[in-house]
This record gives structure tokens, C-alpha cells and sequence, in this order.
């Protein structure tokens, strides 16, 4: 792993359209700032981590009857379709 | 295609058409080496369907529309997402949470948190993890399904 000492307002750039300035610290904690693409997804890492050991609490298997159980709350038959959602909140990508 | 899968335990094999196979590019987190799937849909199951490995039989995870856990379920994709999923006016996104079903059903939550976003026309998915705290990690399916007809709200 690289290490670097940086201070408040201080940058590191990693390749050639991410950066990340040190905004603030206090205490304990470090405020960072992250330039990036907008297709570069920024995640904290433990809300990753979150979502992947939630995942894996989803493989546990309920039985055929507990299923059919549940059906019965839920609602049987293909799920109500709504209208399909509004366009412009599938916005098409820009073109460059 | 014979798709193996032990979703209810033993191992079973079901068959599925072409349109049913979808490719997750960066895989589900958590499991990033599973890129191909299969959706399994029988009338028999509905609402709930299956979204299976084809890496792994025991790999598979439980799916219930969105808009059926939650009426008013709202978020924006980003542009990346509808650019990696190729979704546009001619190939819409279907939506879907994974959920966690214990042995007493009534327990059974949905993460709307990174609900499943699919293009079933190009056959491609993703888990989308939403950047906001707007909807939970686990969503009480059932508590909420009877809250809403005790308010008279379907």
C-alpha cells in the first residue's frame, strides 16, 4: 500500500480525473473531499461491505411451504405493473 | 438452458429459456465473481422469483418486485448505471429486491437499500446501491403490507 502524508487542503490525484483533497480534520476524524466521474462510483467501504453481508443473509433458504406461506400474504399472481416510470428519470447517457 | 439450483434445499435442475439469462458485469456485492444469472419465473411462485447463479447451485437469491414491497419506491439511477445496464425508452428497467425470508415469514425484509435493477431486453443487471439513507437495508415486508390495508391504502 502507498502511504503519503497530506494536511488539510492538500490533494492526491489518482490517474488522470480522480482526486482527493484532505478538507478538514478533527480530532479522530478526517473530512475527505473526491473529485471523480460521474461513472466512477465513490462508496464508503463498510456500506459495500453492508450490502454484501445482507446478501449473503439472503441465501438462506426458506422451505417450499414457508414460500407458499408467504405468497399468501404477499399477493399471488404477477406483481401489479404500474406504469412504466417516467423517461426522464432513466435520463439516456450524453453523448461526449 | 438446464439450470441447477437448491433453492428450496435439495438440488433441482430447471429449464429456461435464452431471455431469461442475464449478465451482472461487476457480479452482486459480496459474490463479484458471479456475473452470469438466470431468472427463474414460474406462475406457480409468483410474485416471488428466483435470481440464480449459473456459477453456483446454492447461489441464489429471492425477488419480489419493488413496487409491490413498496407502492411509492422512488430513486434516480445514475448515468452510469443506465449506461453499464444500456437502458433507454425502448428497453425499460424492471425492479426488484432481494429479500431475507426466516423461518417465521412475518420477519421477511427486502433491502430496498441496493434494490436489483434489470434490463430484461438486453438481459443485463446490476445491484445499485442508493447513496442516500431514504430507504432501509431491511424493510419489513409484511408489517408494512398490513399497516397500509389497516390504512385503508393498497
Amino acid at each position: 500500500m502507498l502511504v503519503l502524508s497530506r494536511r488539510p487542503g492538500e490533494r492526491i490525484v489518482i490517474g488522470t480525473d480522480i482526486e482527493i483533497v484532505v478538507l478538514d480534520l478533527d480530532g479522530g476524524q478526517v473530512r475527505l473531499g473526491v473529485e471523480a466521474p460521474r461513472e466512477v462510483p465513490v462508496l464508503r467501504s463498510e456500506l459495500l461491505a453492508q450490502i454484501g453481508a445482507e446478501n449473503r443473509r439472503a441465501l438462506a433458504r426458506p422451505s417450499a411451504p414457508a414460500l407458499a406461506a408467504a405468497q399468501a400474504h404477499v399477493g399471488r399472481g404477477p406483481s401489479p405493473r404500474r406504469p412504466a416510470p417516467p423517461l426522464e428519470r432513466y435520463p439516456a447517457p450524453r453523448e461526449r | 438452458m438446464e439450470v441447477r439450483t437448491t433453492r428450496f434445499g435439495a438440488p433441482e435442475t430447471v429449464t429456461v429459456g435464452d431471455e431469461a439469462l442475464l449478465v451482472f458485469p461487476h457480479g452482486l456485492p459480496g459474490f463479484e465473481h458471479h456475473v452470469h444469472f438466470a431468472l427463474l419465473e414460474e406462475p406457480a411462485y409468483l410474485p416471488f422469483r428466483w435470481l440464480q447463479s449459473l456459477h453456483d447451485p446454492e447461489v441464489a437469491f429471492i425477488l419480489l418486485d419493488a413496487f409491490l414491497v413498496c407502492p411509492d419506491y422512488d430513486f434516480e439511477l445514475s448515468p452510469a448505471d443506465v449506461t453499464l445496464l444500456q437502458l433507454d425508452e425502448h428497453a425499460l428497467p424492471r425492479v426488484y429486491c432481494i429479500l431475507v425470508v426466516p423461518r417465521d415469514i412475518r420477519q421477511m425484509t427486502a433491502n430496498l437499500k441496493a434494490p436489483v435493477v434489470l434490463n430484461p431486453r438486453r438481459r443485463l443487471g446490476k445491484q445499485v446501491i442508493l447513496p442516500d439513507d431514504r430507504y432501509p437495508l431491511r424493510y419489513p415486508v409484511l408489517a408494512a403490507q398490513d399497516a397500509r390495508q389497516a390504512a385503508g391504502v393498497r
